[in-house]
């Protein structure tokens, strides 16, 4: 009688149903926490969320004339995907090795040709401020190990403003209880000046990947497009942390 | 199955000429197609495969409360946890694998004897009772190096560890002779980083950490061997 209670028991519960059970607990967690977190916010003193004052602007003054910058950028090698489902404890790769249920990230949007071509793409000219910005797009990796610990340039000569923007990874993430997102890493190499020891930043961003509408013919087109949207999301937000160091 | 060659060396891009204010994409220079006469390479081969599973988890109060607990104490880091994951696969990748076990020579501290070493670009998953070799290489003296995963823990009340599953077959023709499995957990002083902060002091950590797991488990592997 238990073995037949048991059976039925695993008739009733596939792992599909676990996993529909877990995943609708999940999401209305996602509506109880927001809701937990505004009273709780509620409850906080105003004082304690006031935000700083910006400071006046500067007079307006004619800034010095500042030399063009030159700035070199090596995409990364393959992407890797990460994944971390109900069943799967933090695959990676595992679109490349055939694992079962592992979602299709569409990571092969990214390979390095695509990601160079991504790169030019991007206004770097706005992102840098510098109208007079002359950038290089390499069309593969830097092919070294040691970017980061290295101290001269990777391209000789070049004007004494000289900048390196390797991206060392890149990651196409997801998990069962987060979204799907681009995590970029990366290394800004500064030379200021020809003989000049460089200043290394190295640091990550990620952006969402906006999912489009399951529909139609050319989800899968409009899902390449949203991770690569996504990466060049990520690295205009790299740019961005990298001006303050 | 794609291998990285360690011993050629990439040319560079070239880089083309432009006018300030212009984006142009450099072209790479043609690789060298000749080389010269190497010395005659070891019989022996040592396969390496990087980690094929890479999970990070940081548990908070909740993960005490039972099952309700545990879930809501992961959906709280859910997004922490893919950064860990993420971060750690970036900052382990095949080449940070290859590099940090070149630096510890491998191979010696396995008392293997002088062996070609053969990085594979892919984690695998290794199956407990395949005995078979798991690259098509027919080499006479083969041992295979396998990183089984890493796992990044880190609880409210202690700092983050990082445990290494590794394993080491060592072949007599087609037969196993050696089969051993072990993990080896250190604690790391640094935190991981979260986005836009600097990574380099957490990459170090990362690499140095996943050296002396190997190192241990090494050590441990020649003892049981002597």
């Amino acid at each position: 009688m238990i073995h037949n209670s048991i059976a039925q028991l695993n008739r009733v519960f596939t792992p599909g149903k676990i996993e529909f059970i877990l995943v609708s607990f999940y999401r209305a967690l996602r509506v109880v926490v927001p809701i937990a977190t505004v009273v709780a916010n509620a409850a906080v003193p105003l004082t304690a969320q006031a935000q700083p004052v910006p400071a006046p602007p500067a007079p307006n003054q004619p800034a010095p004339a500042q030399p063009s910058c030159e700035w070199h950028i090596w995409p990364a090698a393959t992407p890797h995907t990460t994944y971390y489902g109900w069943f799967h404890g933090g695959e990676v790769d595992g679109n490349r090795r055939g694992i079962k249920g592992y979602p299709n990230m569409y990571a092969e949007a990214l390979g390095t040709p695509q990601q160079a071509s991504l790169l030019s793409q991007v206004d770097w000219q706005k992102q840098s401020s510098d109208p007079n910005l002359r950038v290089v797009v390499h069309l593969s990796t830097t092919g070294t190990d040691d970017d980061r610990t290295r101290t001269t340039r990777l391209v000789a000569g070049g004007g004494a403003c000289y900048r390196e923007l390797i991206i060392t990874s890149l990651v196409v993430e997801s998990a069962a209880m987060s979204s799907q997102s681009v995590r970029v890493m990366a290394i800004r190499k500064r030379f200021d000046g020809a003989d000049a020891v460089s200043v290394n930043f190295s640091s990550m961003a990620m952006a969402n990947v906006p999912i489009p509408e399951k529909t139609g013919p050319d989800f899968d087109d409009r899902m390449r497009a949203a991770v690569q949207g996504a990466f060049q999301a990520a690295i205009v937000k790299f740019m961005k942390i990298q001006n303050n160091h | 199955m794609r291998k990285l060659n360690t011993t050629v060396a990439l040319a560079l891009g070239a880089l083309a000429t432009a006018p300030a204010g212009a984006q142009t994409t450099a072209t790479p220079a043609p690789a060298p197609t000749a080389e010269a006469a190497a010395p005659m390479a070891p019989v022996c081969e040592l396969h390496i495969w990087p980690a094929a599973k890479v999970s990070a988890s940081t548990q908070g109060a909740g993960a005490s409360f039972g099952l309700i607990g545990v879930l809501i104490d992961s959906s709280a880091h859910a997004g922490q946890n893919k950064r860990d994951q993420a971060f750690i696969t970036a900052a382990l990748d095949t080449g940070a694998q290859a590099k940090a076990l070149r630096d510890i020579d491998l191979v010696a501290l396995l008392h293997l004897p002088p062996s070609t070493v053969i990085v594979h670009d892919q984690g695998i998953d290794l199956k407990t009772d395949d005995a078979k070799r798991i690259s098509d290489s027919t080499a006479q003296c083969y041992a295979e190096f396998v990183v089984r995963g890493l796992s990044y823990i880190k609880g409210m009340a202690y700092k983050g560890q990082m445990r290494t599953f590794l394993s080491i077959r060592k072949f007599d023709g087609a037969v196993v002779k050696t089969d051993f499995r072990d993990s080896k957990h250190d604690n790391l002083e640094v935190k991981l980083p979260k986005d836009g902060e600097d990574t380099g002091p957490a990459t170090d950590a990362l690499i140095s950490a996943f050296k002396f797991d190997v190192t241990f488990f090494a050590d441990k592997f020649s003892k049981k061997k002597a």
